[in-house]
Formats: C-alpha cells, structure tokens, sequence
C-alpha cells in the first residue's frame, strides 16, 4: 500500500485564500422578484385550499383572513429573508487548477470541479436575466447529477469565463 | 453474406466441464470463438460495406415471437380468441421480422460502427469507436441452436444499449469485439487504468487483433462449489422473498394455508397459538422459496463464470443457458466495489463489481459488472487492486469516522423506537384487547436494541483511506461496500452537510465519477469531521489537477 506523498499535503490550499467571489448583488433584487412572485402564488393556492376544504365557509368567514394567516406570513417572510441569507452563502472562484463553489442555506456543499474534468461550458439567461444583464454558467463534467451552477454573474464576465472554461475543456484528457 | 455454417453449436452446447485443466485458456469453446477461414477476413461489412446480418438473425426474431405468442395460444386453446385470428397475428408479426431484416444493415469504418435500420423511421446511429465503453456477447438458447452470438455496444449517452446487432456468426462477433474494443484507442492519460494491465504481457501495447488472445491470463475460474456458496451467502434471497410477499398480497393468507396445508378447515385467529405457529411456518417457506430462487439464479446467471485479463481489458464468461462474454477495457473502468453481506463478511467472503459509465442493464449488477461473484477477502482486494492499477492493496486499513458520527446514528436510533412507540400505542387504542399504555413501552423496547445495534453497525461501517493515487471509501451497516477508485477518475469532489450533519460538526464527502445513471449513488465518505472533509476536498483535488501533469500551463489566476 502506497503512503501518501506528504509533500503534496504541505499547502493546505485554503479555499478562502483564493479569493471566493460573490454573486453580482443585482441577482438578489432578481431573486426577490422571483421570490415574491412564488410567494404570491402559494399563498393563493392556500386561499383556494381553505375555500374549498373548509366546509362551512360562510359560518366561518371570519377564518378566511386568519386561518391561511400563519401560512401566508411563513410564505411571505421566506421569501422576504430567504435571498438575501442564500445570497450571503454564495461564493465561487476560479482557482489555479479547479472552479470551486459554495452554496446552499441548510444543504451546504462546497464543490471543486477540476477543470481537466470540463465536458462542456454553458451560458444561460432567462428574460428576467436579461433584464437584469446577468447570466448564469454551467459546467458539466461526465459524471451525471454534477452540473457546476453559478447564477447572477454580470454578463460579459459570465462570457469571458465560459470562453476561458471553453478553451480549457478543449484541452482536456479523456474524461471517461 | 456469410452463410453460418456454424461449427460453433455443438461446442457451445456441450460445456467446458470436458476441459482437462484451469491453465492458460486457449481460445476456449465456450462457443464465442468460431474458427474465421481466410476469405471470411474479409468479411464486407469489415471493410466498410453495409451488410445485413445473418438469415439466422431473422431465426432468432421469429422464435423469439413464437415463444411470446404462447400465452396466446393457451387462449386458444381454452377457447376464447378463434384460431384465424392468432394465424393472422402470426404471420403478420413474421412478415414484420422479415421487413426489420431487410432493413437492417450494419458496417465497420476506420472510425465507427455503423447501424441502420427502420423502414418508414430510417434510424441511422454512428458509434465511433472511442466513445465505446464495453462489448458484451450473449447467446441465448435459441441463438445456440441457431449457431449465432449477439452483439452489444455500450457507450455512455442513451440510456439503452447503444449497438445492439442481434445475431452474427461467432468468428465474427468476436472479431468485432476486438476490432472495437482493441483499436485506435490512444493510450489513456490516467495512469492508474493503463497500469492495471500491468503484470504480463501488459508491454504490448492494446493492438487490435488476433494477439489480444494470446497476451490473456486466467485470473479467476468459479467451480460449481463456490458458485453454490455464492448462491447460498446470495443477496437474491431478498427477491424470493419479496415474490412471495407479493403472491401473498395478491392471494389472501387464508387461501395460501389452504393450498399448502389442505387439512386447514379456518385460518385460525393470528393471536392464538396455532395461528402464530400458522404465521411462523409462512414465513420459514418465505425464506426457503427465497433461499432456492436465490441458488437456482446464481447458479444459472453465473455458471462457468470465468474472468480473464487481456493486456486490455477485463473478460467475463459466464451463463448456463444465455452464455455471456463481457469485455471490459481497463481504461473505462472507474472503479470498483467490493461487497460483504453479513453473511458473507462471517465467513470472509466477498464479490467484486466494476463501475464502467454508460453501462446499459445496470438493475442486474446494481450498476456494475461483476467480476468476482465470490472469493476471500484477500482475493477480493487483490483482484480490485489489480483492476483499478495498484498492487499490494491488501485489506486497506480504513480511518474510522468520528464519534460525533456514531452518536448521531444512536441517538436517530432512540428517536425511532420511541416513534415506534408512540405508533404502536396509537395502534393499540384501535385494538380492544390491547392497551396503550402496554403496547408503546414494549414496541420502544423491543425495537430499542436492534436499531441501536443497527446504529452502532451502521458507524461501524463507515471508513475512508488514501491510498496516494487511489482513494478507498466505505458504507454499509449489514452489507459492507467499499469502493476503490483511482483518484484520476472523480469528476469532481463535493462536501455537503446538512443541519443535523453541522449540529456535530460532521460532513459528507462525495467523490462523483462517471458512472451508469440511476441505481449507484457516487461513492462518498459519510460524516467525517468538517475539517476533515474540507481538507480531503482540497487536498485531493489538488492532487488530481497536479497528477499527471499533463496540462503543462495552468489557467490564469482569477483576475
């Protein structure tokens, strides 16, 4: 059995020291907006719910506003709160050999995605995004289930990457 | 095209038994080598010409039909459907089989294996030859009596099997086999793969053609008597018994008792004696019926199971009535599982599987191909060490995972008596002779220590190593499965932790390979520390990007 190369252990390589970055602060006011647009739509699905699995409704209509209250305020606070503490959570950088990337509110994962491992590069944008100026990249690897995501970055910065990631999943070693 | 004159069946019929000796295996008579005359060299769709398969392939597709048509017989017979009606079918779906045979062509370019077929959809798939994973050869009974061998190509990319030509003569399948798996591959960069070939014979390099035979060694050879081991320390005996839970959903348990016990005038009362006895023997010919599915599976699934290493490749034999021969080139492999059942891990045996992307027909092997069925411990890792390229492994020493994990597990395990509990109770309110306050302590009780054990085992079974190029993970609290993969061949590593995880300070490291979608998760090593996690994140990361270093200029830093 081969020890490990302990010399190899020697920089300790902390992530942080390579300056993570953080998401473009406008995909929060993007996030939001999405946020409250599925908060307004769970909270009227629960209306519908009470109307229609209350029974009795008109003997009970003073529930209407209070009985999905709990609910609708949970909704509206989640979204209110959620974005920005999700946003605060992101980082990603792109390190020497590897893009690294932080995420996530109560799963939290920190993925390291070598860039010899590169199958292909993607850039996405929704009209919203458009709107914005954002677009979010995408890096996939042969492994199923690992596609690297990081969403609000400006633009012409998300190009550029992809560009650079591009030229350096062409030069790559079979993957598989 | 080819008539198939073959001599292969009646090889292929009588088995090896007659083989005098478990020595270097010359081209075996398993019936997957047929002997290739000169002319047949040059054989058309060899050279680039699109061919049609045998006439016999149109053989293999009729019986094929004709046996699903049996239950429609039996129809008939009983009456119900008029005779002209399944004549009509009949030879309707004949009359199809022969427009698919007509249709049907394939052929073999510098580049790529070529297959056309359809006749309205005209389907045309283009594999090129370096994006194939495996070549698997089957000969079903029907296929030996004919004399012909189905071929499969794997690739990754649909989630079928991406080359399938149903029937061809033996000398050229297994010719194909070896243009396929044997050419234009340039040698891989992950050294670990390529120096699994390593030992004899490995020098040379993986050329295509009739040599590949030559440079093969006999690794493993089951006898009858270990294969009847494996069947009997089997997993399958979890499918007999599910069958029989379902023939017992289906079929009341009163009806069941009378058929086995025709005595039985009323199915007894489960509470009293007699019914819990009743119960009692259901149960024992469960695990019996399940027990005999188990062995009589094995056996025919894995009889004459042979593995043998080319200086490229892994090669399965193996099968009583559908032969197979599965080929299993060593750079496509990304890891290997070994896997101890409790029963198993007692008596110090084990199986060894091998993880190859894109492998179609993952629910038989889990995802993987076997390459061990059973053997010792010992053996196992020796053979997994070789697969994967490192020598000596041994049985590799594993870390433990922290306390905090195991407390974790105990703690989840007390919350599931008690859950059980408080069920139980709720149940008992229902039942008249019971009490609550009875029923809940005694099912926390005694659901109490199996689950804590479970627990404790479960921890148990965690573990990680780091073997300097390779990485060893473990999991399984009554099945042990280890994972052996060559660092070389993670995608990408990922911690994730969830709160409970974060609570005590634990992670989960994921190693993501390519690997076949669906039944496999990606090997990972549970709860280890955070610390730790992070630091085996980075550290092996590292190392996989400074491997080889074959991408000599790096990327600029981040600007």
């Amino acid at each position: 059995m081969s020890i490990p190369d302990e010399t190899e252990l020697a920089p300790p390589s902390v992530p942080e020291s390579v300056e993570p970055r953080e998401l473009e602060s406008r995909v929060l006011t993007l996030w939001w907006i999405t946020a409250s647009a599925r908060a307004v739509l769970i909270s009227t699905a629960i209306f519908m719910a009470f109307l229609l699995f209350v029974p009795n409704i008109n003997a009970l209509s003073w529930l209407l506003p209070v009985g999905p209250g709990p609910f609708v305020v949970a909704v509206v606070v989640w979204a209110i709160i959620v974005p920005p503490l999700r946003f605060r959570r992101w980082r990603y950088a792109l390190r020497s050999d590897d893009l690294w990337i932080r995420q996530g509110l109560l799963w939290r994962s920190v993925s390291v995605i070598p860039y010899r491992r590169l199958q292909f590069v993607d850039t996405r944008q929704g009209p919203l995004e458009n709107l914005f100026d954002l677009a979010q990249l995408v890096v996939h690897t042969a492994a199923p289930g690992t596609s690297g995501q990081v969403p609000g970055l400006d633009r012409a910065e998300a190009e550029t990457i992809r560009e650079r990631l591009a030229a350096l999943a062409g030069e790559t070693d079979d993957p598989v | 095209m080819i008539p198939s004159e073959s001599d292969a069946e009646p090889e292929g019929a009588g088995p090896v038994l007659a083989r005098p000796d478990g020595g270097e295996p010359e081209p075996d008579g398993s019936g997957f080598e047929g002997e290739a005359s000169p002319e047949e060299e040059t054989h058309p769709a060899l050279r680039g010409i699109a061919t049609r398969l045998p006439p016999s392939a149109l053989g293999i597709w009729v019986a094929q039909s004709l046996i699903g048509l049996i239950p429609l017989a039996l129809v008939v017979l009983v009456g119900t459907m008029s005779v002209r009606l399944i004549f009509v079918l009949v030879v309707a779906f004949q009359v199809g089989h022969v427009i698919t045979w007509l249709r049907f062509t394939w052929r073999l370019d510098e580049s790529s294996l070529i297959i056309e077929r359809g006749l309205l959809m005209r389907q045309r798939r283009v594999i090129p030859r370096d994006r194939i994973q495996t070549v698997d050869l089957e000969r079903t009974l029907i296929h030996r009596m004919l004399g012909v061998t189905e071929v499969r190509v794997e690739a990754i990319g649909a989630g079928d099997t991406e080359g399938a030509l149903p029937a061809l003569e033996p000398w050229l399948a297994d010719r194909l086999r070896r243009d396929l798996l044997g050419g234009r591959g340039r040698p891989s960069g992950r050294g670990g793969a390529e120096g699994a070939s390593v030992h004899r014979g490995a020098d040379a390099p993986a050329s295509p053609g009739p040599d590949e035979v030559e440079g093969s060694v006999e690794l493993e050879r089951i006898s009858a008597r270990n294969l009847l081991l494996a069947g009997v320390t089997g997993g399958r005996v979890g499918v007999g018994a599910a069958i029989l839970g379902l023939v017992s959903q289906v079929a009341p348990a009163e009806w069941v008792a009378r058929i086995l016990l025709p005595g039985l005038e009323q199915f007894p009362d489960p509470m009293s004696m007699a019914g819990l006895r009743l119960l009692l023997f259901l149960v024992g010919m469960a695990f019996l019926v399940g027990f005999l599915t188990s062995l009589i599976a094995t056996l025919l699934v894995h009889w004459r199971f042979t593995l043998t290493r080319t200086p490229s490749a892994l090669q399965v034999t193996r099968g009583l009535l559908t032969e197979h021969r599965d080929t299993v080139p060593f750079r496509r492999i990304q890891a290997v599982r070994i896997e101890e059942n409790w029963i198993r891990r007692i008596l110090g045996l084990a199986s060894v599987k091998v993880v190859v992307a894109g492998r179609a027909g993952s629910a038989q092997g889990g995802g993987a191909d076997l390459v061990l069925p059973i053997g010792t411990r010992r053996r196992a890792f020796e053979l997994a060490g070789m697969v994967v390229g490192i020598e000596d492994v041994g049985v590799p020493e594993l870390t433990w995972m922290p306390d905090q994990a195991r407390r974790r597990r105990l703690l989840r395990a007390v919350l599931v008596s008690l859950l059980l509990g408080v069920s139980g109770a709720i149940a008992a309110t229902r039942v008249e002779a019971w009490s609550p306050e009875m029923v809940g302590p005694v099912f926390a009780g005694v659901s109490l220590l199996p689950s804590l054990i479970l627990a404790h085992l479960a921890w148990r079974g965690l573990g990680w190593a780091d073997l300097g190029s390779h990485v060893v993970v473990r999991e399984g609290a009554l099945t042990r499965r280890w994972v052996l993969l060559p660092l070389a061949a993670t995608q990408e590593l990922r911690t994730v932790s969830n709160p409970l995880q974060r609570r005590r300070g634990l992670a989960t490291l994921e190693l993501h390979i390519a690997r076949p979608v669906g039944v496999l998760g990606a090997p990972r090593a549970v709860d280890l520390t955070e610390e730790m996690a992070g630091e085996l994140r980075e550290r092996w990361a590292l190392r996989l990007a400074r491997a080889s270093g074959r991408r000599g200029g790096r990327a600029d830093e981040p600007g």
